[in-house]
């Protein structure tokens, strides 16, 4: 202490004080201290405030050892999903399969348009049996929009509308060509790819039924093959009905068959 | 009052150089041993290396000039003392800090009359409290400034000055009553005749 001496016993007890803790060699370190010595030392964060000579050109890669969980965690990830895609497929074509099934052996009651896209982007186009009337189902069973959506699906075949028109029209005279009414089928599973008389005929149910009890086309069909529509039809017959009952009846009586392409009839 | 660590050393020490931390360490330690001894820590030895090793760990953040590294570094050997105080008032004493038992030392004899010295100061010094004995032993064993002192106890420099005046007074009255000389024994021992 510098200050305050002026008491002889305390300034020599200052002096005796200095000289009892007076060190002159520093202490042997600790292993801590001595492993401090010989590395430096660490950052809070863990980084070596200066850089060990041995690790100038960064640290030395992994050769071996550690497991690479992550990436094989990826690849299992991956793996279920593949999977679950295969089985969603799977089973989206089984249902494919199963109503068109149904459809050709005329256990629905609906008429099905059933143009199914494997693809991601493409929607497939069902019209699943409802509620709805014959009438319904014959006239406005698809939406506008969902029609002209299926209008260029590609079928089974994968074949548009597009490539058809592509086609040499010599090489393409043994395919059917769209508007043109097929044969008369033979079978009932020809029936079944027959759709040009599901409107004609209420349904494509009731058209393969009855190929497939009478072994021949019903009288709705035969009708469109030989050119006569049924609103030709409907007309003849009513004008007929009209000639009988006279000038007091109405005219034009209106039949459900009048209103294919309409809708439902209002009120 | 010592002189300053070698700027140099300090700046490699900043960045973590190895060597320089044992120039620190050698330049530092004996000051700090003496201090540390004085306080009465059972394990003096130990007691330096972990101030070391907290001063190391903490010197990039340092922020001061290298004169006043010294105070630092003795502020942290206070923290560390005032720490196992603590500690030892929860678990009880370890050691007694006059037991040097494997304190190296080539004369028998000049060792066992340090130790009777060193014995004597402590028991003059027991009629201190313990913040008058801190300020006592920064000022006298570590030389430290009335502000360095101030700085190190986390204390004003006013109550600095108080503290010291009282032990000072306690000093004399209780080397009065003592009614002998203020030289211990042991120098007494040694002294010419």
């Amino acid at each position: 202490m510098r200050h305050d001496t002026s008491h002889e016993p305390t300034r020599a007890l200052f002096d005796e004080l200095r000289a009892a803790f007076e060190v002159t060699e520093p202490p042997a370190p600790s292993p801590a201290l001595a492993m401090v010595f010989a590395t430096g030392l660490t950052t809070d964060n863990g980084d070596l405030l200066a850089t060990a000579a041995s690790n100038a050109n960064g640290s030395a890669s992994q050769t071996a050892g550690l497991p690479n969980w992550t990436g094989r965690r990826i690849t299992m990830i991956k793996d279920l999903m593949i999977h679950v895609r295969t089985r969603v497929a799977a089973a989206v074509l089984g249902a494919t399969v199963a109503m068109a099934g149904m459809g050709a052996a005329g256990a629905l009651n609906a008429p099905i348009r059933f143009v199914s896209s494997f693809g991601d982007d493409t929607p497939a186009c069902v019209s699943a049996p409802d509620e709805s009337t014959e009438d319904d189902l014959a006239g406005d069973a698809l939406p506008e929009d969902e029609s002209a959506a299926c209008e260029d699906q590609p079928g089974d075949d994968g074949v548009t509308d597009d490539d058809l028109d592509a086609v040499d029209p010599e090489s393409a005279s043994d395919e059917p060509v769209a508007g043109e009414i097929p044969e008369a089928p033979t079978t009932v599973s020809e029936a079944a790819h027959i759709h040009d008389f599901d409107e004609a005929c209420g349904n494509h149910g009731a058209y393969v039924s009855h190929v497939a009890r009478f072994g021949e086309e019903p009288e709705c069909a035969t009708d469109v093959r030989s050119g006569v529509s049924q609103d030709q039809v409907d007309e003849a017959d009513a004008n007929a009905v009209e000639d009988e009952a006279g000038d007091d009846r109405g005219k034009g009586r209106p039949t459900s068959r009048s209103n294919h392409g309409h809708g439902k009839p209002k009120g | 009052m010592s002189s300053a660590p070698d700027p140099s050393t300090v700046a490699a020490a900043r960045v973590g150089a190895g060597w320089a931390f044992e120039r620190l360490y050698q330049d530092l330690s004996p000051a700090v041993l003496g201090y540390v001894r004085s306080q009465g820590c059972g394990d003096p030895e130990g007691t330096v290396s972990d101030v070391f090793l907290r001063v190391f760990r903490r010197l990039a953040a340092f922020e001061g000039s290298d004169a006043q590294l010294r105070s630092w570094v003795f502020t942290i050997a206070h923290n560390v003392i005032v720490d196992e105080r603590r500690s030892t008032s929860r678990r009880g004493p370890r050691q007694r800090f006059d037991d040097h038992g494997d304190r190296p030392g080539g004369d028998a004899e000049r060792d066992a009359m340090d130790q009777l010295g060193t014995g004597w100061v402590q028991q003059v010094l027991d009629v201190l409290s313990p913040s008058q004995r801190d300020v006592v032993l920064l000022r006298v064993v570590a030389d430290l400034s009335l502000e360095e002192v101030a700085a190190a106890t986390g204390r004003r420099v006013g109550a600095v000055k108080s503290l010291q005046h009282r032990a000072l007074g306690s000093l004399r009255r209780h080397l009065n009553e003592l009614d002998q000389p203020a030289v211990s024994p042991a120098r007494l021992g040694r002294s010419p005749v």
